[in-house]
C-alpha cells in the first residue's frame, strides 16, 4: 500500500469551551485534489493551520509523506507549500525579491534558488514581471505570485486556502488550470473555496466540514447519491397545481412532487423519461404549462442539505 | 488583457520524498530577514530621512547653537568668600579659558541676567564655605543655570572638582597637623603640594575635556542624537515587524522548516544589525563631518553595541505588542522621545533635579548610555570607569530582549 501524501487522523482543537475542530480525519493521495468545503467558522482554517504546522493540535496526528507535522522545525514542512488566502508577500519588494526571501527560508542554496525562481515564475506566467514590485501587480498577478512562493521548494502537498478570492474570471481560470497541471504532475492538492463551481471542476474528492466535524466525504457523485439528491423537473404553470402534484406523486418514475407559487417541483430518477408523461398529466388536469426546467443536483444542494447553509454564508 | 495561462508542463513530483535542502540555520534566517529589512528600508523614504538625514541636521543645528571652544561661556559670579575654598573656586573659574567671568553683588541680578540671556550661568559662593568644608560638612555653592545650556554640565563638573580637591587638601592638612604636630600653615602647604602631585591637571581636565583634545560644540549633541535615533528608529522599525505579521508573511515563514525561535532570532539579529549600523553611522559621520572626539574607542564600541541590543529588544517588543504598523509608529516615537528626554538626550542629566536623575536611571537605558558616552567624551573616561553603566546596559538589554523575544514568539505561535 502506498503512503498517502498527507494523512490527518482525529484532529481536534478547542479554544476554551469552543471546539473548533472535532476529530477530523482524511487522506490525500499523490496527484489527488481534495476540496475542503464548509461555511465560515466551520473549522477549515483551523484544520489547515494545524496541517501546515502553524497551530498545535490538541489531539490527533498529521503526516506528510509519512513524516509527522509539528509546529516547530520539522522535515514535513519541506514537503508542504501553503498558499494563504491573503497575499502573503511584501508589496514593496519585487516578485523575485519576495521569492528569494521565501526560498532562503526553505533552505535553498543561492544557485538552486536562482534556477528555481525562474522555473516557478514561468509556471505562474510571471517571468516577464520578475523585477516589478508586487504592489504594482493586478489582483490576479498577485495571486499567481502568491502561488509561486509556495512552489519554490517543490512541495509534495500544495495547500490552497481560497486562492481565487477577488480575482477576475480570466485570472481565476488561469489559476485553476495551473493547479490542475500541478496535480497532473503528481502533486497532492488541498483546496478550500467558497466557489462551488471551482470545487466541482478541480477536486477529485470533497470533504464537507461543519461545526468542526467532517460531515461527509467522497467524490461529487458519491456525495450526491449519499444524501439522496435527485434531479428535479420544475414546471412553471397555471391551474390547479395541487391536484396535479397529487396525481404526479402516483406516477411510477416520480419520487415526490410539491406545488406552490405557480410552480410544480417533481423529483425524478430520470428526467428524460419522466418529462413527457408529466406534460401529458398536466394537460389532463387542465394545467397550462408555460415553462419546463430540469435541475440536476449539485454540490451546492448537497452542501445545503448537509449543513443547512449556503456555501457563501 | 487576458490572463496568461499557467505553464502546462510543471515538473513531475516524485512519489516519495527525495533528499531536500537542509533546514536553514538561525544565521541563514537572520541574513534573509535582515536582507529584506534593509531592502525595504532602502525604499522607505520616510525611514531613510529619519536614519540618514534628520540626525545630522539636528547635530548640526544644535551643535551650532551650543557653546563650543570657539565661544566662551558667560558666567556671573557672586563671591562672598574670596579666600580658602572660595578663593580656589574663583581661581579655577577665572583661569578657565572658555569662561567669560562677570562679577555681581546680588544673587537676583545673576538670575535676571540668565533669564535675559545676558549670561549662561551663575555661581554663588557663600560666606563661610571654607569653614564648612574644614569641619567635614558639604559646601553649598549655588549654581544658577539655564537647563537647556550645555555649559551647565561643564560648570557643575568643574565646581565639583574644585570643591572636592579643596576638601581633600584641608582634610590632609588637618590629618598631618594632628599626627605630626606641625603648624597649620606648614601642614596646609605640604598637603597642597601632595594633592597637586596626585591630581595634577584634574581641575583643568574636568573643565575642558580629559582627552586633551578641544571639545567640539557638537560633542554633546552628537552623542545624545546617537542614543536618541538608535532607539527611536528601532521602535518605529517595530512597524515592519507588525507588517510581517499582518501581511501573513510571518505565518508563511512559519510553514518553512524554521523554528519559531530561529525566526524570532533572525528577526532580532536583523533589528540589532540595523540599530548598530545607525549608531556607528552617526558616530563616524559626526567625527568626520563635525570633528567630534568620541574619547575612548572601546567605550564607544561597547556602549553603542549594548545600546543597539537594547534598541533591538525594544523594537522587537514594540513589534510584538502593536496590532498595526501605524500603532507601532504612533506609540513608538512619542515613547522614544519621552525616554530620551528623561535619559538626558535633550539636556545633560546632571542639571536635572536629583529625583529626576534617579527616575531616569531606574527607567531609561538612555541615562546610562548617555552617561557613559558623556564621561568618555568630556572626562576622558575609559572602559573600567564606566563599568557600572556597561553592567546596567547589559541588564536593560537582557530585559528588553527577553521580553521582546518571548512576546513575539507567543504572537507567532498563536497558542
Amino acid at each position: 500500500m502506498t503512503t498517502p501524501t498527507v494523512r490527518c487522523e482525529g484532529l481536534r482543537k478547542s479554544y476554551g469551551d469552543r471546539v473548533a475542530v472535532d476529530g477530523v480525519s482524511f487522506e490525500i493521495a499523490a496527484g489527488e485534489s481534495y476540496g475542503l468545503l464548509g461555511p465560515n467558522g466551520a473549522g477549515k482554517t483551523t484544520t489547515i493551520s494545524m496541517m501546515c504546522g502553524l497551530l498545535h493540535a490538541d489531539a490527533g496526528r498529521i503526516e506528510v509523506v509519512g513524516r509527522p507535522m509539528t509546529t516547530g522545525r520539522c522535515d514535513a514542512k519541506q514537503l508542504l507549500g501553503l498558499v494563504p488566502q491573503d497575499i502573503a508577500l511584501y508589496p514593496d519588494l519585487t516578485a523575485r525579491e519576495n521569492l528569494v526571501f521565501f526560498g532562503r527560508l526553505q533552505g535553498l542554496s543561492r544557485s538552486d534558488l536562482r534556477t528555481r525562481i525562474d522555473e516557478v515564475l514561468e509556471i505562474v506566467a510571471l517571468e516577464d514581471r520578475a523585477g516589478d514590485r508586487v504592489d504594482g501587480f493586478s489582483g490576479g498577478m498577485k495571486r499567481r505570485c502568491n502561488i509561486a512562493a509556495a512552489l519554490l521548494h517543490r512541495p509534495h502537498l500544495l495547500v490552497l486556502d481560497e486562492p481565487t478570492v477577488g480575482v477576475d474570471p480570466q485570472s481565476r481560470a488561469s489559476i485553476l488550470d495551473g493547479i490542475a497541471n500541478l496535480q497532473a504532475a503528481g502533486m497532492a492538492v488541498l483546496y478550500t473555496t467558497h466557489y462551488m463551481e471551482e470545487a466541482q471542476r478541480l477536486c477529485d474528492r470533497i470533504g464537507i466540514i461543519d461545526e468542526g466535524r467532517l460531515v461527509a466525504e467522497g467524490t461529487q457523485s458519491e456525495l450526491i447519491s449519499a444524501v439522496g439528491q435527485s434531479p428535479v423537473v420544475r414546471l412553471t404553470a397555471s391551474g390547479d397545481l395541487r391536484t396535479l402534484a397529487d396525481a404526479a406523486s402516483l406516477q411510477p418514475q416520480v419520487l415526490r412532487a410539491s406545488a406552490g407559487d405557480g410552480r410544480l417541483e417533481v423529483a425524478v430518477a430520470e428526467p428524460a423519461r419522466a418529462l413527457a408523461p408529466l406534460i401529458e398529466l398536466a394537460e389532463s388536469c387542465g394545467v397550462a404549462v408555460a415553462g419546463v426546467d430540469v435541475v440536476e443536483p449539485d454540490l451546492e444542494s448537497v452542501f445545503l442539505h448537509l449543513t443547512g447553509k449556503a456555501l457563501r454564508d | 488583457m487576458s490572463a496568461p495561462p499557467l505553464s502546462t508542463a510543471p515538473e513531475p513530483v516524485p512519489p516519495t520524498a527525495p533528499s531536500r535542502p537542509s533546514s536553514p540555520s538561525v544565521w541563514t534566517v537572520a541574513r534573509a530577514v535582515a536582507a529584506v529589512d534593509l531592502r525595504r528600508l532602502a525604499r522607505d523614504k520616510v525611514a531613510l530621512f529619519f536614519m540618514l538625514f534628520l540626525p545630522f541636521v539636528l547635530i548640526l543645528a544644535l551643535g551650532v547653537a551650543f557653546p563650543s571652544d570657539a565661544g566662551k561661556v558667560r558666567v556671573g559670579v557672586v563671591a562672598r568668600e574670596t579666600t580658602g575654598v572660595g578663593g580656589k573656586l574663583l581661581e579655577a573659574v577665572g583661569g578657565a579659558d572658555n569662561l567669560d567671568v562677570r562679577f555681581y553683588d546680588d544673587d537676583r541680578a545673576v538670575v535676571r541676567d540668565i533669564q535675559l540671556g545676558e549670561i549662561d550661568a551663575g555661581i554663588i559662593i557663600p560666606a563661610g564655605l571654607t569653614e564648612v568644608v574644614e569641619s567635614g560638612g558639604t559646601g553649598q555653592v549655588r549654581l544658577e543655570l539655564d537647563p537647556a545650556n550645555q555649559a551647565s554640565a561643564m560648570l557643575r563638573n568643574m565646581l565639583d572638582a574644585v570643591v572636592e580637591n579643596q576638601a581633600l587638601v584641608l582634610t590632609a592638612a588637618r590629618f598631618a597637623e594632628n599626627q605630626t604636630g606641625v603648624d597649620q600653615q606648614r601642614a596646609l602647604a605640604a598637603a597642597e603640594e601632595q594633592v597637586r602631585q596626585l591630581t595634577r591637571g584634574q581641575v583643568q581636565d574636568r573643565t575642558v575635556g580629559g582627552s586633551g583634545v578641544p571639545i567640539s560644540g557638537f560633542a554633546f549633541t552628537a552623542l545624545s542624537q546617537l542614543i536618541l535615533f538608535m532607539f527611536i528608529n528601532s521602535l518605529a522599525g517595530g512597524s515592519s515587524l507588525v507588517e510581517m505579521r499582518t501581511l501573513g508573511v510571518a505565518d508563511r515563514a512559519m510553514t518553512a522548516p524554521v523554528s519559531t525561535a530561529g525566526l524570532v532570532g533572525g528577526i532580532t539579529m536583523s533589528r540589532f544589525a540595523i540599530a548598530l549600523g545607525q549608531g556607528f553611522l552617526i558616530a563616524v559621520v559626526s567625527a568626520v563631518a563635525f570633528g567630534v572626539d568620541w574619547g575612548d574607542p572601546a567605550v564607544l564600541v561597547v556602549v553603542v553595541t549594548l545600546f543597539a541590543l537594547v534598541s533591538a529588544g525594544a523594537g522587537v517588543l514594540m513589534g510584538a505588542l502593536a496590532r498595526t504598523p501605524d500603532q507601532a509608529v504612533a506609540f513608538g516615537i512619542p515613547l522614544a522621545l519621552v525616554m530620551a528626554a528623561l535619559g538626558g538626550c535633550f539636556f545633560p542629566l546632571s542639571v536635572a533635579p536629583p529625583v529626576m536623575q534617579v527616575v531616569a536611571r531606574v527607567l531609561t537605558p538612555q541615562a546610562w548610555a548617555t552617561g557613559a558616552l558623556t564621561e568618555s567624551v568630556f572626562d576622558g573616561a575609559s572602559l573600567p570607569d564606566v563599568a557600572v553603566n556597561v553592567v546596567v546596559l547589559c541588564g536593560f538589554a537582557a530585559l528588553y530582549l527577553s521580553l521582546g523575544v518571548v512576546l513575539l514568539q507567543r504572537r507567532l505561535e498563536r497558542r
